[in-house]
């Protein structure tokens, strides 16, 4: 699936009904604890604080807000469960639990449970070693034998996806220009940030 | 019938940072076939010709999904634009092969319990050859412009997929060899007009939906004209 139809397809779950799980996690991320205050509806809660964990060490606050200060892994929840079929879910889960492994033998802890330079330094290995997305224009595959994509390639593409395809960060930190209006084919760029698209 | 495409390069470029654009990209290219146009320009290889078409553009944050990173200034990075990338893609000519073929299937039916319908039609060998010409000059053409990282592509996927279906009631001067004749009337019954991309023999390179509009236009008249004359 490509964004546009992510976007399609789950503009429901885009359209942020959490607004009040939002303003929980804003009063809560100053906790440095990944417990769970939201009631995932296919992950388990460990699975589901394994994903959170994930979205906020790949998109963590800045001057803007982290991933699961607007609900990325909710969405990632949600999409999963309704959008996925029964292999790709089963995927998803088998990679949580390999990620675990990894850290166990590595860090002696849970993903969710090891500090923010272990978390960054194993994701970065992952990223070294997935295959990166396949090649596309205009919606068609380039690659006639892509190669298979893998667990953290497919939530990194989910939590990005997620993230800037959302109302907060589209409206609020990318450009937003609802009513584009005039076409300019080459303009300076003054430091400004991606349109919003 | 249909071109085929899904053949071309990509690549990234460095430098004009300080541009932008504003409508998601800066235009759209096209670039008119200039291979077998006349006989300074003949190919040994394969008969007719392909175009190019494909656009620039500035990555967008989609790009994070591969780069590796993580992290604050892995995010922040990813709100401004990134580098000036370009596809050129081709669409090429695809022959009236005499074998290809629709019939319907002896057993198979569909949910409505009519058979199905088999199409046994394919590219061969002159399309082939076409694609490589048009690998190996799209990558050219960006080496030559500047680009780097130039990736070359190749991935026919099937007739019908670049979305210009052609032929299959061929336009022809007798009905052992057609089906319709000059007026996109069907040779043996002349109250039957057909007026889509049917008549088609060769699946040119380019869009061919102005080229149905014309034709359906003269037939239409042609067709008025006849009923005028008492003939149809």
């Amino acid at each position: 699936m490509n964004r546009r139809d992510y976007i399609k397809n789950t503009t429901f779950l885009v359209g942020y009904t959490v607004s009040v799980t939002l303003i929980a996690d804003l009063l809560a991320s100053c906790q440095s604890s990944s417990s769970l205050n939201w009631n995932p509806v296919f992950f388990n809660k460990h699975q589901a604080e394994t994903i959170s964990e994930i979205a906020d060490t790949i998109c963590p606050t800045t001057q803007s807000p982290g991933a699961k200060d607007i609900a990325i892994p909710q969405f990632i929840d949600r999409l999963v469960q309704q959008l996925f079929s029964k292999e790709d879910q089963a995927m998803f889960i088998h990679g949580i639990e390999e990620l675990d492994k990894i850290c166990n033998k590595k860090y002696s802890k849970d993903f969710k449970d090891c500090n923010k330079k272990n978390k960054e330094e194993m994701l970065i290995e992952l990223d070294k070693m997935s295959a990166p997305l396949p090649l596309t224009m205009w919606g068609k595959p380039l690659e006639a034998h892509p190669k298979q994509l893998t667990f953290y390639r497919r939530i990194k593409t989910l939590v990005l996806t997620g993230y800037f395809t959302s109302e907060k960060i589209g409206k609020e930190y990318l450009a937003y220009d609802p009513v584009p209006g005039k076409f300019i084919a080459c303009m300076p760029l003054h430091n400004q940030n991606s349109w919003t698209e | 019938m249909d071109h085929h495409h899904n053949v071309g390069a990509l690549g990234s470029f460095e430098g004009l940072e300080d541009f932008y654009y504003k409508g998601r990209k800066p235009a759209g290219i096209f670039i008119p076939k200039y291979i077998n146009i006349d006989n300074n320009s003949r190919n040994p290889n394969f008969i007719r010709s392909f175009n190019y078409q494909g656009d620039s553009g500035r990555a967008n944050w989609s790009r994070g999904s591969s780069a590796v990173g993580v992290g604050a200034q892995f995010k922040d990075d990813l709100m401004k634009p990134g580098s000036w990338t370009m596809s050129i893609m081709g669409y090429g000519e695809t022959l009236p092969y005499h074998a290809n073929k629709v019939s319907l299937h002896p057993t198979l039916k569909d949910k409505w319990g009519l058979p199905q319908l088999v199409f046994d039609a394919g590219f061969k060998d002159n399309e082939w050859k076409m694609r490589i010409k048009m690998k190996e000059d799209a990558a050219e053409m960006l080496e030559r412009a500047g680009f780097k990282n130039i990736k070359t592509f190749d991935n026919p996927t099937g007739l019908g997929n670049s979305i210009h279906e052609m032929g299959t009631a061929r336009m022809g001067k007798s009905s052992k060899t057609s089906v319709l004749n000059e007026h996109n009337q069907i040779h043996t019954v002349p109250n039957v007009f057909i007026t889509d991309g049917s008549c088609m023999t060769s699946a040119n390179s380019v869009n061919p939906s102005l080229t149905y509009m014309a034709l359906t236009a003269r037939a239409a008249a042609f067709a008025v004209n006849e009923l005028k004359k008492n003939n149809l």
